[in-house]
């Protein structure tokens, strides 16, 4: 084991003075720019997120504008042929045609066999 | 306060127990980070680097190991990087090489003494990572196989078949160098460079 004699023999050095204090002031200095960093992060995130929002809504009024709804009107002396279909609105009106039967009085029919042929029983 | 408490407040951001930790491993993580690197600038770089790790990722940690181990874990990932990096870019301008010489940088680099630890220095430092930090924890740091097995997240076996290879080939390096000096002996050089 004459090389571990060998390694003893050589020199074993110490931390220099201020050693703790430069490490202090290191830290510090690390720990600030690690708050810039996160901070900018949180703001290049945000910033991100806001670009895409207003990046959309601008596509949307932009793309989905230009897509208006199809146009039914007609111009005076418009040939007809020309359209691919004519679309026909008519408006109906149901309220008269139904009755509210409640309102009226109560009929009670009653029915009467007039035949002299009686095959089956009468059912009232 | 053990040191499983101290992590938990620094998982809550206790800076105070973050600092005993510090000043707890803070010449322990700067000596093996220098053995590892063979720069003293460098290596307590990485110590910074290592304990600003431990802070930031403290919530990572599970008690399943000692804090040591983690500790050493994260010391030696940052290490072994760095000796990759140097081996890839070992190439210095002269101007930097100037640079830093004016600066000082390279006079607060230690020196190893004598001769012979010198070339222990060498030795070790032409040894792969995969063998210079096993032995460097089991023989400098004092970790036992299966702690370095934790450490370096290798099967014990692993660990004690790369430090036996290592100090084999640290053996044979000293041989060599112990050789060397015999066959040819050391040229003195004179103050106005004759020999």
């Amino acid at each position: 084991m004459e090389e571990l004699n060998l390694l003893e023999e050589l020199e074993r050095v110490k931390a220099p003075p201020g050693f703790e204090q430069r490490l202090e002031a290191q830290l510090q200095e690390r720990k600030e720019k690690r708050r810039l960093m996160i901070r900018s992060l949180r703001y290049s995130f945000a910033g991100g997120i806001a670009f895409l929002l207003i990046f959309f809504t601008i596509l949307n009024v932009i793309v989905f504008q230009k897509k208006k709804p199809a146009d039914f009107t007609f111009q005076k002396g418009e040939i007809l042929d020309a359209r691919e279909y004519i679309p026909i609105t008519e408006v109906v009106n149901y309220s008269s045609e139904i009755q509210n039967m409640a309102s009226e009085p109560q009929v009670i029919y009653i029915l009467e066999e007039v035949s002299d042929d009686i095959r089956e029983g009468i059912k009232y | 306060m053990d040191e499983q408490e101290l992590l938990c407040r620094i998982q809550e951001g206790d800076e105070a127990a973050f600092a005993k930790i510090v000043k707890k491993y803070k010449d322990r993580i700067v000596n093996y980070l220098y053995q590892l690197t063979g720069d003293y600038q460098r290596a307590v770089d990485l110590s910074q680097e290592t304990f600003m790790r431990v802070y930031f990722k403290a919530k990572k940690y599970r008690p399943i190991a000692p804090f040591s181990s983690w500790l050493y874990t994260i010391a030696s990932n940052l290490a072994k990087t760095e000796i990759r990096k140097v081996q890839k870019f070992s190439v210095i301008s002269l101007d930097d090489l100037n640079n830093n010489y004016k600066s000082g940088a390279f006079a607060k680099n230690p020196s190893d003494s004598s001769l012979l630890a010198k070339q222990v220095r060498k030795a070790l430092n032409s040894l792969h990572p995969r063998y210079k930090i096993p032995i460097i924890l089991k023989d400098m740091e004092g970790f036992s196989l299966e702690e370095i097995a934790q450490v370096l997240k290798s099967p014990v076996g692993t660990i004690k078949a790369r430090v036996s290879r290592g100090r084999n080939y640290l053996k044979k390096e000293m041989e060599k160098v112990l050789q060397d000096k015999e066959s040819y002996p050391v040229k003195e050089e004179t103050s106005d460079g004759r020999t």
